[in-house]
């Protein structure tokens, strides 16, 4: 899986997000961000990455796209504030579910560490060839 | 900052300062070789590894900075925070497990010895270590004013002697007991910190009148500094989420902690547990800067000469006495706690990763000279906060983006990407260094200023990702060595 292709995404990722950021595009640009971001998670997983886990990583994103176009959309400051649990419903999304969401990342990461972060076998294997005393 | 005039509170301090000493004392015993010195012997459990993270990433900025730039720009810096959720896990996942490993693998207690182990040659290792130390050097400066500062304002003495005792008891636990010292003191820190959190939120709650009276008050006053994106705008918040949310995984006061677990299995569930430990003390950073900014708008506190008197003013005027003095106490060690940090980071740097990379060996009694290499540092730094107060704050606002950018690409994308070459990192970290300190030093003389508020940081950030697999790519291919190649395959 991680061949050129991901690291490759991750360059062009990066040159788009320069370019829409600094052309002041801000909804494109935290898109760009977010869709880097789980590349490098998917990066992370290496060859072991799942298909459950690319699904989790693909709507990590997905969500977090979205919550970044709601925190643009739901932002009206003409007129009079309409309260959601305290805050002003646009940064009621980054409070109550952009800061939670990103906890979900680091679940995946503690339910496919035995599978697929990094499973027992590979770890021994490793440690037998590579470790101390070797 | 203003004097906090209280016995209770000064109590709490001197109680705070007294307990590094100690632990500085017990540390010295336990710290015999420089893996001791440098990655605590990697013998340390996943709550000491959680806490302490977390603890050296949030640093006075986060206490002092973070509710100050929330009063002076609403929620704009509420992306730097609320993105630790994520980040931190995506450095478990992106360096943990590699990094962990490859202490087992090879002689490596730092991450220019994890760049040369990866690259090989002498240049990636040296750029590595440049750029940590320039980095180090700056963070350093910031936090030792700021421990001067706090110092003064709690005791009512003069800055030299205020800073004097910060740094002497600073000094005694990082030169004695290494990062045994400094990871034992952050979870006493970090603990002290989560707990203060908690309590603030629930007291600036209760002085503005629930959230709901605070939001509406900044509302009247201006709905964009209460809206998402504060008034720093979109642009420069996403680019905070960039920095910040990907950036965390190249700052090598926090990835160097997951080398020192001492059992791998135990990252299993220290990924959840940084982010949500994170998340708890982004309240303070959140509560205190809303809460005082509508006690001034509401005419009910005059406003503030500096935003950074946001935390301490509310501290001193509304909370009581107790929790003043805790917060305080939990201040000093916010501040202490990175400070101690990057003194280890710095050591290690100048002691055996430019040595190392220079002559091909580290220096002979490496644990002696990483003492002398810290005590120097302390005192470089100190003087260059007391008399080059320009470069250290050009320096400091350089740290963080100039970590992002030289560590992301070529640690945490290169220890996962086989392709990636010694070339490709020495690139990444040239267009790092050179991005980040020309965009900041003429944004800070009014040469040119990067349209539309994005971060420095940002764009060096993803310059330097893009130069990194570009150059790699484009460069001749290398055979890693079986152990990284074995790592990288993991």
């Amino acid at each position: 899986m991680n061949g050129n292709r991901l690291p490759a995404a991750c360059a062009v990722l990066s040159v788009a997000g320069l370019a829409v950021g600094l052309a002041g595009r801000s909804l494109l640009f935290g898109w760009c961000a977010i869709i880097l971001i789980a590349l490098l998670a998917a990066l992370g997983f290496g060859k072991r990455l799942s298909r459950l886990a690319a699904a989790a990583i693909i709507c990590f994103g997905s969500v977090f796209c979205l919550l970044i176009y709601l925190s643009h959309d739901l932002h009206a400051p003409d007129g009079p504030l309409i309260p959601f649990a305290g805050f002003p419903p646009g940064t009621a999304v980054l409070v109550y579910a952009i800061g939670p969401l990103g906890l979900l990342l680091g679940l995946l990461y503690a339910l496919a560490f035995d599978t697929e972060i990094l499973p027992e076998e590979t770890l021994k294997v490793f440690l037998d060839r590579f470790g101390p005393r070797k | 900052m203003p004097l906090a005039d209280s016995p209770l509170i000064t109590l709490c301090v001197v109680v705070y300062l007294a307990g590094c000493f100690g632990i500085g004392v017990w540390a010295m015993r336990r710290t015999r070789t420089s893996s001791d010195f440098f990655l605590a012997g990697k013998s340390l459990g996943p709550l000491v590894v959680v806490i302490a993270t977390i603890s050296s990433v949030m640093s006075g900025f986060g206490f002092v900075g973070g509710p100050g730039l929330v009063y002076q720009s609403g929620s704009s810096s509420l992306w730097m925070v609320f993105v630790a959720t994520f980040s931190l896990p995506l450095a478990f996942l992106l360096v943990g497990k590699r990094l962990r490993l490859l202490t087992e693998a090879r002689d490596v207690l730092t991450i220019p010895d994890a760049v040369a182990a990866r690259y090989g040659g002498r240049w990636p290792s040296l750029m590595m270590g440049l750029a940590i130390v320039l980095g180090v050097l700056g963070y350093l400066g910031t936090q030792i004013m700021a421990v001067g500062m706090v110092l003064r304002a709690v005791l009512g003495i003069d800055l030299i002697p205020a800073l004097t005792l910060g740094l002497g008891v600073l000094a005694f636990y990082s030169i004695a007991g290494g990062i045994v010292a400094g990871v034992y003191t952050d979870l006493f820190q970090g603990i002290l910190m989560l707990f203060a959190s908690v309590a603030v939120l629930l007291q600036c709650l209760k002085i503005g009148g629930g959230m709901t009276a605070i939001s509406q008050t900044l509302w009247d006053m201006d709905p964009e500094y209460i809206g998402p994106w504060g008034t720093h705008g979109a642009v420069t918040s996403i680019s905070w989420l960039l920095l910040f949310g990907v950036g965390a995984v190249g700052q090598p006061h926090a990835i160097t902690k997951m080398m020192m677990l001492k059992d791998i299995r135990h990252m299993k569930w220290s990924a959840l547990a940084t982010g949500a430990a994170y998340l708890t003390l982004a309240m303070l950073w959140m509560s205190i800067g809303l809460t005082m900014r509508a006690l001034v708008a509401r005419n009910a506190h005059p406003a503030l000469e500096d935003p950074d008197l946001a935390a301490p003013l509310f501290l001193l005027h509304y909370t009581p006495e107790l929790l003043a003095g805790l917060v305080f106490a939990g201040l000093l060690a916010a501040i202490m706690s990175t400070a101690d940090s990057f003194l280890n980071l710095g050591a290690a740097a100048v002691v055996r990763d430019i040595p190392t990379a220079l002559r091909g060996a580290p220096l002979k009694n490496e644990l002696y000279w990483s003492r002398a290499a810290t005590g120097a540092l302390l005192v470089l730094s100190a003087f260059f906060a007391l008399y080059m107060e320009n470069l250290i704050a050009l320096l400091g606002t350089f740290g963080w983006g100039t970590f992002a950018s030289a560590i992301v690409p070529s640690v945490a994308i290169g220890m996962n990407w086989k392709r990636a070459t010694g070339a490709g990192c020495v690139s990444s970290i040239a267009t790092s260094i050179v991005l980040n300190f020309s965009l900041e030093f003429s944004a800070r003389h009014d040469i040119y200023a990067l349209p539309h508020g994005i971060a420095v940081g940002a764009v060096s950030l993803l310059a330097a990702t893009a130069v990194f697999i570009g150059v790699s790519l484009l460069t001749p291919e290398e055979t890693p060595a079986d152990d990284i190649d074995a790592l990288i395959a993991l």
